[in-house]
């Protein structure tokens, strides 16, 4: 790979996981970012901050997905679990019970900040060893990262839909900087679930960015 | 017999005839509509189609008995018509030189003329249209009685039954599903006005072609329209979670796709939830076929989590023999 890194920090995370079918994007990256703030591995329980996040809001439902500020104080207030608290069901149908345990073990709260400043403060986060919490569309060449470069095209390229993800470093290719994604589409897509997209590919394309108070 | 007698007997030969081909269930399993040609080939009635000067139908009953229809109109008017040929065959009638006068006669509505085509008439709207018919399709799309105050629902409704838009405004009225000031409204609301509103900046060479609403609802169905008709289909594509609708199959069919878009929320509103995708597709000239357009993760082609299925029959007005008896023809062959 043509790509040298300058921060990387995926040693700092554990396994990427795969959110399957379901609308929760936003909770795995909250949810790892949160791991990570933690200074752990450990998994926390994405049912548990997605449930939350999804009751803060009277116009969501566990079929539309959750925005960053609601995540954001769903884990601030309402905290979440280890993993094994509620484990993170692959499938949930409109009409299945959804309830969270009534003993869900310890819960661990945190607040996250969201920042308004764009490149500049994703790069200053990184530096600082801190990932960053990223809204962003995404376009066809996001389905397909190459192996040996980041992902690219130009942002004529039509919107497939929004998107979070947790950029975890930053490095620079032949075509200038870029970032490395961690993703929650599981191991398959890209490498081991982690892909390179270039900084050109991401700048028109951010709509948020945020992280955990450490 | 008198008129009431007349008429009662021919909506039971209607249902008789239901009954025998297990109309209801074929409709209930797959939708569309009740399959004139069919029967009538099936019951050993040569159906042949011709250019037909002033008629639109004629039925013959000596020596042998024998249906004819014309090439000169729509699909959905061949149908209608050889079900009221079909009503003159079933119901012992005489000859029959049937013009478009069969199209404005209500048989439940008015005295004015004989009762052997008062009777073929009955027969022909509750053959095409019988109760059951709406109802199914009403549960597989979803719609309540309500549903059909808007022309853009009794519209899909009469593509997917296979009866013109006025027969099913003034079906729908008759059965009382829909009141008379809204008949008056369909009706003045043309299926061209129905069709420039759902295409939107998306128009067509001309407005002839039919254009279908095809959704999830649709799915495991068959339709069965006219050469040039116009896809207009609706899919909940998972892509927040890297699903999305492959539709290589759908151009590999010959449609041209002239319109992608997807409907995605504001990001403050929420991330990464499933979008509407919509595509126009038109078909460029006749064909038949399965469409099956299936959601995966792209780079994984083993994740495929959804199929969009649907039989399609775009060959549009039938000309001499009728598709079905040429296909059962070569079949036997």
């Amino acid at each position: 790979m043509s790509i040298k890194s300058t921060v990387d920090l995926r040693l700092q995370f554990g396994d990427v996981r795969n959110q399957f079918q379901r609308p929760t994007c936003m909770a795995f990256a909250a949810s790892d970012a949160h791991s990570f703030a933690r200074g752990v591995t450990e998994p926390l329980s994405v049912e548990y901050a997605y449930y939350h996040a999804i009751q803060r809001r009277s116009y969501l439902n566990r079929m539309t997905g959750a925005p960053f500020d609601a995540m954001a104080e769903a884990i601030s207030i309402d905290g979440q679990p280890v993993e094994a608290g509620w484990p993170y069901l692959a499938t949930l149908g409109a009409t299945d019970p959804w309830n969270p345990p009534k003993a869900p073990g310890t819960l661990f709260n945190r607040d996250a900040t969201e920042t308004t400043g764009g490149l500049a403060d994703i790069y200053s986060s990184l530096d600082a060893g801190c990932p960053v919490i990223v809204v962003m569309n995404f376009s066809n060449a996001f389905l397909y990262p190459p192996s040996d470069q980041p992902v690219n095209a130009p942002s004529s390229e039509p919107r497939i839909n929004t998107h979070a993800v947790i950029l975890v470093g930053y490095g620079e290719s032949s075509g200038g900087r870029c970032f490395l994604v961690r993703n929650s589409w599981g191991t398959s897509w890209g490498d081991s679930g982690y892909a390179w997209i270039d900084e050109d590919y991401l700048s028109p394309r951010l709509l948020n960015a945020g992280w955990f108070i450490t | 017999m008198n008129r009431r007698d007349i008429l009662i007997e021919a909506v039971a030969e209607a249902e008789r005839l239901h009954q025998e081909r297990n109309d209801q269930e074929t409709i209930s399993a797959v939708g569309g509509g009740v399959d004139v040609f069919g029967t009538i080939t099936d019951l050993s009635v040569p159906l042949v189609f011709r250019p037909l000067e002033g008629l639109l139908g004629v039925f013959v009953p000596r020596p042998e008995p024998g249906i004819m229809i014309t090439t000169q109109r729509s699909l959905a008017i061949q149908r209608f018509t050889a079900a009221h040929e079909l009503g003159h065959f079933s119901l012992h009638h005489e000859g029959s030189l049937d013009d478009e006068s069969i199209l404005r006669r209500s048989p439940f509505g008015t005295t004015g003329y004989d009762g052997q085509e008062a009777a073929a008439d009955a027969f022909a709207a509750n053959y095409l249209m019988a109760d059951w018919v709406f109802e199914s399709h009403l549960i597989r799309q979803g719609w309540s009685a309500e549903s059909l105050d808007d022309p853009r629902n009794a519209y899909q409704l009469a593509l997917r039954i296979g009866v013109s838009y006025e027969a099913v405004c003034r079906s729908l009225a008759q059965k009382e599903v829909i009141q008379k000031d809204t008949l008056q409204k369909h009706l003045a609301t043309t299926p061209k006005k129905i069709k420039q509103e759902l295409l939107g900046d998306h128009p067509m060479e001309n407005w002839y072609p039919d254009v279908w609403v095809l959704t999830d609802r649709d799915e495991g169905t068959r339709i069965q329209g006219g050469p040039k008709d116009v896809f207009l289909i609706h899919l909940k594509e998972d892509s927040g979670a890297g699903y999305i609708w492959n539709i290589d199959q759908l151009e590999a069919s010959g449609f041209a796709v002239v319109a992608d878009e997807r409907m995605i929320a504001p990001e403050t509103e929420q991330v990464g939830g499933p979008v509407e995708r919509i595509l126009v597709a038109a078909s460029p000239s006749e064909r038949a076929g399965k469409l099956d357009l299936a959601q995966a993760r792209p780079w994984d082609p083993f994740s495929v989590s959804d199929h969009f299925t649907l039989d399609y029959d775009l060959f549009g007005r039938e000309s001499g023999r009728s598709r079905i008896e040429r296909k059962r023809m070569v079949a036997a062959a």
